[in-house]
C-alpha cells in the first residue's frame, strides 16, 4: 500500500486513480465553487510546467493535489497548441521521475508493474552488479523510442531470454517516458464539451503557452540547395548521377526529401534520369504518389535518421547530424530556417 | 518463332507443369494460423500482375483459388486485419508476425562471380557478378540480371538462419514452437515468429530488433570490452555466458580461438601474426579464451574483437523485418523463379537439410533449348554449362531454367 503522501507525489499511479475514482468528480464539478481550489491547483501545476519546465509537489492537501494532476490532464487536451502539449507532458513525467529515482527498488517495482503493467522482476541481491531489475523487452522497446543515447539502444543492453537489465534510476527514466506518453495520449482529444464556465481559464492558458512556446514558421516553399542537404542525401544524389541503382529505401528517401525540400517534379523525375533503371513513367507516378498528388493524397516525409541507419542509408553523418534526429531538420537549419536557440519541433513520422 | 514466342512458350510450360502440380498437391499447402484474418497476393504467369486483397477462410477456398488460377507465385501477409481484403488503409492492422527474410542477395559470396551473370541491354555484352556501373563496351547502363543458386551461397544462408534462430531463442526468449523456418524456393531462407509477444510491436520496435540483429550502435565501451579487456568490466570476467552482445563476442571469439582453422582464419582477415599466435596458444594451453586475451597487445585485441562482431552479425533484409505490412511466400507452394517447393523446415534438421535435393517438385522429362546456362545443380545432380544446345533433361532441371529464362521447349516435330 503506498501512503497518502505517495498519492500526492505520484498522482499517476493505479491507486491514486482509484481513489479519484471514488471521490465521483465530473467535469461540471470543476466550476463550483466548491472544488475551485483543484481547478485553481490544476491551472498552477500548468503554469509552472510550461514556464518553469518543472512541476513540484504540495502535499498539505492530498485531495486537492491528487485530484489536481488528472484536472490538469483534461485542461491540456483543450488547448489548441502542440507544442504547449508535449512540454506539459515532458515537465510533468520528469518530475515524476526525478522523485522516483531517489526511491526503494520496491517502491519502482510496484508502480512499474501495477500501474503500467509491465512484465518486471528484480534480480536477486547477490547479483546485482550490471542491473537491479530485469524488464521484458517489449515495454523496454516501447520507451526507448525517443532515447537517442548509444546506452539505450537495445544492441549494447545484457539480453537474455526475453528480459533486459535495469539499473534503478535506468527503470524511472523508462517510467517517465511511459508517463509522458500516457499524458501526451490523454491531451489529444477532449472527452467531452468544454463547459461554458471553463472557457475563460484555457483561453488564459493559450496566451501563456504562446508566449512560452516559439511559433512555427509557416511551411514554405523554397528553392533546393543540394549543398545544405544532409550527407544522406548527397549520397544518393552522386550515386544516381554515377549512373547507380537505389534500393527502395534510398529512392524513397531521396524523392520524399526532394519533395519537402521544395523541389519541382521536374527537377526530381531529372534526377532520377542519369538511374542506370530509369523508367520515366514509373518514377514520375512515384513522386506524384510521395507528394499527394495520387493514390493515399498524403503527403510523405523522409524516414528519419535512425530508419536511415537501420537499412543502410545514413552514410559519413558530420557533425550536425550528430545533434539532429532527421534529414529534414538537417536541411531546415543550414538553410537557415530555424534561428539560433529555437526549439525544434520534433517531426512526426 | 521470335524471341517473344519461344520465352512465352517456355513460360506456358511451366504453368502446365504447376497446374498439375497444384492438382494433385492442393493439400500440402499448409495455410498461416488465422488464416482468415490474412491478405493473400497471387503472381500471375500473365507478364508482372499481381493480385491482391484476397482474403480465404478454408484452406480448401485456398486450393481451389490456387487450382483455378495457377499463380506462379504465392504470398500471405505477416499482417492480421479486420478486413483483409478492404483497400490498405481500412484493413484494420491488428497485429504481424515477425518475419525475416536470408537471402544469399545480401550475402557476400565468391561463388557468385561463377553464377550471376548480367548482360548489356544495348549491346548484348556479358559478365560474371553483379553488372558494373556502365558498360565496359558500349558504355550502355541497362542491365539484365541473372542470379542462380548454388551450394555454396545456400549454405551461407544456412549459416546466417542457424545465427538468427539462436538468437531469438537465447536473448529474446522466443520458444522452439514459435519459430517456423522456410526454404523459400531459391536462394535463402525464411523465419516466420508466431507470438502474441511480437504480434502488436510497431515499426519502430522492429527496427530496433532488426539493429540487435546487426550489431547497430553497438559501443563496445558500454559493454565493458575495451581495452584492456576485463579490467573495465565491473564483474570482472568476459565469458560466453554473459547476456546480450558480450556472450556473443565472446562466443565468436571462442570459435576463432579454439576452432577455426587457418583456411577460415584467413579469409576472416586477421594479420598472419595473429594466426600464428592462435595457432600456436591452441597447440599448448589452449583451453579457454581468458588465458589468451589476457596476453593480447591492443591492436590484436581490437582486430580480434571486430572479426568476431562481424562473425556474430546475422545477415538479413532489414527491410522485410520493419514492414508490418508484408506479403511473405506461402510455404508449400512452388517458387516461380526456380519451381522448387517453398518448404517448411525442422530447426532440429536444417545442418541435414539439402535444399537443392529435397524440395524439388516434378517428375519425369522435358526436352529444352537451352542458351546459355552455368554449371548447376539440382535434385542431386550436376548439370552444364550449357550453351545453345537441345538438351533432354529431368523435369526439375528443364522447369529451372525454363523459369531463369535461360531455354525455351523445343516443339516437336509434327509427323
Amino acid at each position: 500500500m503506498s501512503t497518502e503522501r505517495d498519492k500526492a507525489r505520484y498522482p499517476f499511479t493505479a491507486e491514486a486513480a482509484e481513489f479519484i475514482r471514488k471521490l465521483g468528480l465530473r467535469i461540471e464539478d470543476l466550476t463550483s465553487e466548491y472544488y475551485r481550489p483543484i481547478l485553481v491547483r490544476a491551472e498552477q501545476r500548468i503554469r509552472q510546467a510550461l514556464t518553469e519546465f518543472e512541476v513540484t509537489p504540495q502535499e498539505h492537501d492530498i485531495n486537492i493535489e491528487v485530484t489536481s494532476f488528472p484536472t490538469a490532464v483534461m485542461l491540456m487536451s483543450y488547448v489548441n497548441n502542440e507544442l504547449a502539449k508535449r512540454r506539459y507532458a515532458l515537465a510533468e513525467s520528469k518530475s515524476f521521475s526525478e522523485r522516483l529515482r531517489e526511491e526503494p527498488p520496491e517502491k519502482i517495482l510496484r508502480i512499474a508493474k501495477e500501474t503500467f503493467g509491465w512484465d518486471v522482476k528484480p534480480i536477486p541481491e547477490g547479483e546485482r552488479q550490471t542491473g537491479d531489475f530485469l524488464l521484458h523487452f517489449k515495454q523496454y522497446l516501447t520507451n526507448i523510442r525517443n532515447l537517442r543515447e548509444l546506452r539505450w539502444k537495445l544492441t549494447n543492453r545484457p539480453l537474455r531470454n526475453g528480459y533486459v537489465q535495469l539499473m534503478r534510476e535506468e527503470a524511472a527514466r523508462l517510467i517517465e517516458e511511459e508517463i509522458q506518453r500516457r499524458i501526451l495520449e490523454k491531451t489529444k482529444n477532449p472527452l467531452a464539451k468544454l463547459p461554458e464556465a471553463l472557457q475563460d481559464t484555457i483561453k488564459s492558458i493559450e496566451r501563456l503557452a504562446a508566449t512560452s512556446t516559439p511559433t512555427q514558421t509557416p511551411i514554405q516553399t523554397f528553392d533546393l540547395k543540394i549543398k545544405d542537404s544532409p550527407p544522406c542525401i548527397k549520397k544518393l544524389i552522386e550515386t544516381l548521377s554515377s549512373g547507380g541503382r537505389l534500393s527502395h529505401i534510398g529512392r524513397f528517401a531521396l524523392t520524399s526529401f526532394l519533395v519537402n525540400a521544395g523541389a519541382k517534379e521536374e527537377e526530381i523525375v531529372g534526377f532520377f534520369k542519369s538511374a542506370s533503371d530509369f523508367d520515366e513513367r514509373k518514377t514520375k507516378y512515384q513522386v506524384e504518389h510521395i507528394s499527394g498528388r495520387r493514390g493515399g493524397k498524403t503527403k510523405y516525409i523522409p524516414p528519419k535518421c535512425d530508419t536511415l541507419k537501420t537499412h543502410g542509408v545514413c552514410s559519413e553523418p558530420d557533425e550536425l547530424c550528430q545533434r539532429i534526429k532527421h534529414p529534414l531538420t538537417y536541411y531546415k537549419i543550414k538553410i537557415g530556417r530555424f534561428k539560433k536557440g529555437q526549439v525544434q519541433p520534433t517531426m512526426k513520422t | 518463332m521470335n524471341n517473344e514466342a519461344k520465352h512465352r512458350a517456355g513460360r506456358n510450360m511451366v504453368k502446365a507443369r504447376f497446374h498439375e502440380y497444384y492438382r494433385r498437391n492442393r493439400e500440402n499447402i499448409t495455410p498461416p494460423k488465422s488464416m482468415g484474418q490474412r491478405e493473400f497476393g497471387f503472381l500471375l504467369f500473365v507478364e508482372g500482375v499481381m493480385l491482391r486483397h484476397k482474403s480465404f477462410n478454408q484452406p480448401s477456398e485456398l486450393g481451389k483459388f490456387i487450382e483455378a488460377t495457377v499463380p506462379s507465385d504465392i504470398y500471405y501477409s505477416a499482417a492480421y486485419y479486420m478486413d483483409p481484403e478492404a483497400p490498405m488503409d481500412r484493413k484494420g492492422w491488428t497485429g504481424s508476425d515477425l518475419i525475416f527474410d536470408i537471402d544469399a542477395d545480401h550475402i557476400e559470396t565468391e561463388c557468385k562471380k561463377i553464377h550471376d551473370r548480367w548482360r548489356c541491354d544495348a549491346c548484348g555484352t556479358s559478365g560474371g557478378g553483379k553488372p558494373p556501373m556502365i558498360c565496359p563496351k558500349c558504355k550502355g547502363q541497362r542491365f539484365t540480371e541473372t542470379t542462380w543458386m548454388c551450394r555454396e551461397c545456400l549454405e551461407e544462408a544456412k549459416i546466417e538462419a542457424s545465427k538468427l534462430i539462436d538468437l531469438l531463442i537465447r536473448d529474446f526468449g522466443v520458444n522452439h514452437e514459435e519459430v517456423n523456418l522456410n526454404f523459400s524456393g531459391h536462394r535463402g531462407y525464411h523465419i516466420h515468429v508466431e507470438s502474441e509477444v511480437f504480434k502488436n510491436l510497431g515499426s519502430d520496435e522492429r527496427k530496433e530488433i532488426v539493429d540487435y540483429l546487426t550489431g547497430l550502435g553497438l559501443d563496445l565501451k558500454l559493454l565493458n570490452l575495451s581495452y584492456p579487456p576485463g579490467e573495465s568490466d565491473i564483474s570482472g570476467k568476459f565469458t560466453v555466458h554473459d547476456p546480450g552482445w558480450r556472450g556473443r563476442i565472446a562466443r565468436s571469439i571462442e570459435e576463432i580461438i579454439l576452432r577455426m582453422d587457418r583456411e577460415p582464419l584467413g579469409k576472416l582477415g586477421l594479420r598472419r601474426e595473429v594466426i600464428e599466435s592462435i595457432i600456436e596458444y591452441r597447440k599448448n594451453i589452449g583451453k579457454d579464451i581468458s588465458e589468451f586475451i589476457k596476453d593480447v597487445d591492443r591492436k590484436t585485441w581490437r582486430q580480434i574483437i571486430h572479426k568476431a562482431v562481424t562473425l556474430a552479425k546475422v545477415n538479413i533484409d532489414t527491410v522485410v523485418t520493419t514492414d508490418i505490412h508484408r506479403l511473405i511466400r506461402l510455404p508449400g507452394t512452388l517458387n516461380g523463379k526456380t519451381g522448387l517447393k517453398a518448404s517448411k523446415v525442422n530447426v532440429k534438421d536444417l545442418p541435414r537439410f539439402d535444399p537443392l535435393k529435397e524440395t524439388v517438385a516434378f517428375e519425369g522429362e522435358e526436352r529444352i533449348h537451352i542458351e546459355e546456362a552455368p554449371r548447376f545443380e539440382i535434385g542431386g545432380e550436376e548439370y552444364g554449362p550449357f550453351k545453345d544446345v537441345d538438351e533432354t533433361l529431368p523435369a526439375h532441371a528443364a522447369i529451372l531454367l525454363l523459369c531463369k529464362g535461360s531455354a525455351y521447349p523445343v516443339v516437336k516435330p509434327i509427323v
